[in-house]
């Protein structure tokens, strides 16, 4: 027990350098900061926000932060809305270390908690970033931070490992239970894997009619089945992830996994199937927020060298690209 | 000051107190992602969806042999769920708590049962002695900008799988608001909740359109407003 507890502290100790960390932070609050935005440029503010009693539409709560300030009023919820964007748009050139993001994820998880009616899983999505980013320090290099301290944007001090590492538990987390809830037959092949047909007839989400869908059922039905498996395969990944990690553990499957790099196609699909629901449906900043977390599987020699990828591998991953 | 500061960041500093804190952070995650008593949400357990599921899954156990009533099937589902909520209320408040304090909210059912019968908001305003369509999903032009925004399309997706009456009739005296003031020739405006089944591939192919009905009315005239 005393030796896995050593290992588990070796593991989270473990430094690199803070790039990958930076694109993603870079990549969630400017996500962040556009779905802000979206919401001032098309008048949802005092709609969907701002409680009833204050002029709004909705009777709306929101989380303690919100009470504290003594509810949904216009004032505040405009003030925390504020300063989400402004600390959005700080954390985006990377000023203000740890604390600033602290803030400004609790500002704009008050604003997007006032109307539960009225949310979506990107909002928590992003929220689970900003905090790692937060704890892991997204702020050390390319930023302002690391320019104010070392003269050089692309300065800075190496970080822990595991911020980026828990990003990249944290979207699996997302596939995989996302996957494990889809209990409805219609994912299934006991519904025909019907599921995304019918969430093509429904208006609800559709970016324009999809009716036509009749005429590709067979597609419909192929796509249902490659999302749901997908989703579910994000266990797998856990187990191949680990397989990277611990190479010289030895093992007939672990040897086998460790000819390929099954990050390539994991994540080629999870890009075409966000493209897709780019293309298709209108469920807000999901898929940007999403894809913000893949840079994250990633090593910074593999991001900066990124033809040198291959999903055949020669030879088993070395330590630091399977810490990737 | 100093030395507080001093003391804190030596805290920090202490890689076993890391390790433990990131491996809370990761039971946590885990544990946050199950979910929550909306499992056992009367309206959603009778929704129409939720009725379609329990039949299909009905029909599909009949084909491996196994002969469960759908209604007696969603028994026993609910009863199982019931059983699980119950468990999850005792083991969640630690986690809770760090959820509310890092904003680390987890609960991603997303598409879990794609609604199968739909909702769509309707405003007609009358004039000239007849009614006429003020707002239509996806098609109209008034109040589209807010209307297709994914934050009230989820609001009225919502009314599909579990009606709140007080959201509906929210909505519905804002849009009449809005109708009254930006149509000046309208008398009245009703706000109308329509439902539909959604109907399979075949059936579309074959030029069937779904019928559905109003289930919800709301009305105003411009001498009493919403």
């Amino acid at each position: 027990m005393r030796q896995l507890w050593q290992r588990w502290v070796e593991f989270v100790s473990e430094r690199e350098s803070g790039h990958v960390l930076a694109i993603v932070r870079m990549a969630v609050w400017l996500v962040a900061f556009g779905e802000l935005c979206e919401m001032v440029l098309y008048g949802m503010v005092d709609i969907v926000w701002v409680g009833r009693a204050d002029g709004g539409v909705f009777t709306t709560t929101g989380n303690w932060l919100v009470r504290a300030f003594g509810g949904p009023t216009h004032t505040v919820v405009w003030g925390l809305l504020l300063f989400a964007m402004l600390g959005s748009l700080t954390l985006f050139a990377g000023l203000g270390g740890r604390l600033t993001p602290f803030l400004t994820l609790h500002a704009y998880a008050a604003v997007t908690s006032i109307n539960s009616q009225a949310g979506g899983g990107y909002d928590p999505l992003l929220t689970n970033a900003m905090w790692l980013l937060a704890i892991g320090n997204g702020a050390t290099t390319l930023s302002l931070d690391a320019r104010l301290k070392t003269g050089s944007f692309s300065g800075g001090p190496e970080v822990f490992a595991i911020a980026r590492r828990l990003l990249v538990f944290q979207i699996l987390i997302v596939y995989g239970t996302t996957g494990l809830q889809k209990l409805s037959p219609v994912w299934t092949p006991a519904g025909g894997y019907s599921a995304l047909y019918w969430v093509f007839q429904e208006p609800t989400w559709n970016r324009f009619d999809m009716k036509w869908t009749a005429n590709v059922y067979p597609l419909t039905q192929i796509a249902s089945a490659v999302t749901w498996h997908w989703e579910l395969s994000a266990f797998g990944m856990f187990l191949y992830l680990w397989y990277r990690l611990t190479p010289e553990r030895g093992g007939g499957v672990r040897r086998l996994a460790n000819r390929y790099d099954l990050r390539l196609p994991y994540l080629g699909v999870g890009v075409l199937l966000h493209v897709g629901i780019l293309l298709a449906l209108c469920v807000g900043p999901f898929s940007y927020a999403s894809l913000a977390y893949y840079p994250a599987f990633f090593s910074w020699s593999e991001l900066r060298h990124p033809r040198a990828l291959r999903f055949r591998l020669s030879a088993p991953p070395k330590p630091a690209e399977a810490a990737a | 000051m100093r030395a507080l500061s001093d003391r804190l960041r030596k805290l920090a500093a202490n890689p076993h107190l890391r390790a433990a804190l990131i491996l809370f952070h990761c039971v946590a995650i885990v544990m946050l992602t199950l979910p929550g008593d909306a499992v056992v949400g009367r309206a959603r357990w009778k929704s129409s969806n939720t009725q379609s599921d329990f039949l299909e899954w009905s029909q599909t156990l009949s084909k491996l042999g196994i002969h469960v009533p759908p209604r007696e099937l969603g028994k026993k589902v609910y009863a199982v769920a019931a059983a699980y909520v119950d468990v999850r209320e005792k083991v969640i408040p630690p986690f809770a708590l760090y959820r509310e304090a890092t904003g680390s909210r987890q609960g991603w059912a997303m598409f879990s049962s794609p609604q199968r019968h739909p909702v769509e908001v309707h405003v007609d305003g009358f004039a000239d002695g007849v009614w006429r369509p003020l707002y239509r999903t996806r098609s109209s032009e008034w109040m589209s900008g807010q209307m297709d925004h994914n934050r009230l399309r989820k609001l009225v997706g919502r009314f599909a799988r579990e009606y709140r009456e007080q959201v509906f009739d929210e909505l519905a005296r804002f849009l009449a608001t809005r109708a009254l003031l930006d149509f000046s020739d309208v008398s009245k405006v009703r706000v109308r909740l329509y439902r539909w089944d959604s109907l399979p591939a075949d059936r579309v192919r074959a030029g069937e359109t779904p019928k559905g009905k109003y289930t919800q009315t709301r009305e105003w005239t411009r001498e009493s407003p919403p």
